[in-house]
């Protein structure tokens, strides 16, 4: 059996094992220790098995992602997205579709401390939608900006999704973050202007909230200051190069918990269950990122991401199309898949074909959290549509997925301009040290 | 389920209970820990710079990036078998709901034997690498810290895992025969 052949069963029984409820990273863990001893020897794969196993568990690039989901849990925990939120609402709340733009903004500024959507979500929607149900918003338009915003989280840093991006390409996770900055703040203006849209061609969808004082308004600014402070350390610190990512990142979370314990808006069960919740996301990415790297030990000896690269590039295609159809197989497979899993399966196949192509290896990974964005809120497994639908409970499953629809259309948008202009996304990286 | 089930479902829990607050432990040490060698890094700065002579003795934490390392090795292992109980490991469920709740379980065993496998390779692994560490004495650079008991942390935590799978195979199988 030639050895495309090999990976190739190896990729199929990968997706027929993936549909079977086993954790992903046990998957990929298995089948690429499996694979792997076969095309070499069983010796040397369970040799593998134990290096690879220690060696990214006790890889100091991987120390960021328990810190960096620390701070995002402590946020969530300490109250930070209220006050976003109530900040917000002050300045925009009075105008028609307000509420929801505001909702946005609270979303960017929480994406800013939180790395993943579904945090940013859950926490939002507990936050957001009962307010805009208290001023009749239509609950189509009130969930879908939820669970759409929610995805700002793995775009606009701290990200965990750039952080095992990073760590799979060897790209800088600092330059990653930086990157996502610009497309972040792209991405809730095009929300925002879907919302306006909207509200503009149907007036009733969101009436306005009620109005504000100018001295509210300079006072609500007091909310955001908190989330200043800890972004701007955090980027800061990396972007200036005084911390490295995993410095910054223990910053970050010493300097949310501080604030919170001064502040006495965390409790003790509150600083356990952040906690306890870091220790279990920390190690669900640690496992899914384990299992991708023994799975990419497999794939490398069968030397098909390279093959693959290579005959691609040999295609009697523009390379546009190329990235077309890499950007249409992530489309459709984070219709089923988490993002994380979704990047973990194809990054060691489609970054190689990516970089033989001559696209940036930062732009790349930009455009592919962007479109894995568009998974997290897409039927079947919307994951953020599940988690609004968690917590609000009376909103029909299909009616947030109809909210939803437009604000793809804005993800869509955003994934455009990024491919005619890729220098939104890296500018502020050729910036960096 | 008999009472030898319930006693191996009870240890275990209790196993991986206190394995998973013993990861949350490291990385709340993790932050303390990178966290003091930035201020001590800061105050040879200053001290430097303006020539403070108070922060004369203090010097950044010697092997931080070690611990840290190490510690994470804690935090990730420590924390898998908790997860494996509390579902907390993304894995997509879309098409086995649609089947009946026998062959539910029927893919559950199989599935809970190919972990079990993977578990007990890594733990089994681990434990042989970590016997090599040992009699080569190999240590971390600047603390010269021996790697071995890390290594052999894995191995523990891995055979945790496998006791999780284990209880959860047989969960199953009765799920799977109708039980």
């Amino acid at each position: 059996m030639s050895l495309t052949t090999i990976a190739i069963i190896g990729l199929i029984t990968l997706v027929v094992l993936l549909f079977s409820n086993m954790p992903v990273g046990f998957v990929m863990g298995v089948l690429g220790f499996l694979g792997f001893s076969y095309v070499v020897n069983m010796h040397a794969g369970l040799n593998l098995l134990a290096r690879d196993v220690f060696e990214m568990f006790s890889s100091h690039g991987l120390t960021i992602i328990p810190l960096f989901v620390f701070m995002g849990q402590i946020a969530f925990h300490c109250g930070i997205s209220r006050r976003l939120y109530d900040s917000a609402y002050v300045l925009i709340g009075n105008r028609r579709g307000g509420l929801a733009m505001a909702t946005v903004a609270a979303c960017a500024g929480f994406s800013a401390i939180s790395g993943s959507t579904n945090a940013t979500a859950a926490t939002m929607a507990t936050v957001t939608i009962p307010e805009m149900k208290r001023y009749n918003y239509d609950m189509s338009l009130a969930t879908g900006t939820v669970a759409a915003a929610g995805s700002l989280g793995i775009l606009i840093p701290p990200s965990v999704i750039f952080i095992v991006y990073g760590i799979l390409t060897q790209q800088s996770i600092g330059k990653l973050f930086a990157a996502g900055i610009l497309p972040g703040i792209l991405l809730s203006i095009l929300f925002l202007l879907t919302i306006y849209l909207r509200v503009l061609k149907n007036p009733d969808l969101a009436p306005p909230g009620p109005k504000t004082s100018l001295r509210e308004k300079i006072r609500s600014f007091l909310g955001v200051f908190e989330t200043l402070l800890i972004f701007g350390l955090v980027m800061g610190g990396i972007f200036f190069g005084i911390f490295t990512p995993t410095e910054a990142a223990a910053a970050g979370a010493f300097l949310t918990l501080s604030l919170a314990v001064v502040r006495r808006q965390i409790s003790w069960q509150g600083f356990l269950k952040s906690l306890a919740d870091t220790t279990r996301i920390s190690c669900m990415v640690m496992v899914i990122v384990t299992g991708a790297v023994i799975f990419g030990h497999f794939m490398a000896v069968t030397r098909l991401p390279y093959n693959l690269a290579q005959w691609v590039s040999t295609l009697p295609l523009p390379n546009s199309a190329i990235m077309g159809i890499i950007i249409l197989v992530y489309l459709l497979g984070g219709c089923f898949m988490d993002a994380l899993a979704m990047i973990m399966l194809t990054i060691p196949i489609f970054y190689p074909v990516a970089v033989a192509l001559g696209f940036d290896p930062i732009w790349f990974g930009v455009v592919i959290v962007l479109i894995t964005e568009m998974g997290v809120i897409t039927p079947p497994v919307g994951v953020n549509v599940y988690v609004v639908y968690g917590v609000i409970e009376d909103v029909p499953l299909e009616t947030i997925f109809k909210g939803v629809f437009p604000m793809l259309l804005a993800l869509l948008v955003c994934n455009l301009i990024l491919l005619i202009f890729p220098q939104i996304a890296l500018f502020l990286p050729s910036l960096m040290r | 389920m008999g009472w030898k089930m319930k006693f191996l479902d009870a240890l275990t829990r209790k196993l991986a209970k206190w394995m998973y607050w013993t990861a949350g432990l490291a990385i709340v040490l993790m932050m303390l820990l990178t966290c003091a060698d930035i201020f001590l890094r800061l105050c040879v700065t200053l001290l430097h710079h303006y020539g403070w002579k108070f922060l004369g003795p203090l010097r950044p934490i010697p092997g931080t990036y070690e611990l840290v390392c190490y510690l994470g090795a804690v935090a990730a292992s420590f924390a898998m078998a908790h997860t494996s109980i509390e579902n907390g490991h993304v894995a997509v469920s879309l098409v086995v709901r649609l089947f009946p709740q026998r062959v539910q379980g029927i893919i559950a065993v199989f599935t809970d034997s190919l972990g079990f496998y993977l578990f007990c390779m890594i733990s089994w692994r681990s434990i042989l690498y970590a016997e090599d560490l040992k009699r080569s004495g190999e240590v971390s650079l600047t603390l010269q810290l021996p790697y071995y008991p890390f290594v052999y942390g894995v191995g523990f935590a891995a055979a945790a895992v496998c006791l999780v799978l284990l209880t959860d195979f047989f969960k199953n199988l009765n799920k799977a025969i109708g039980k």
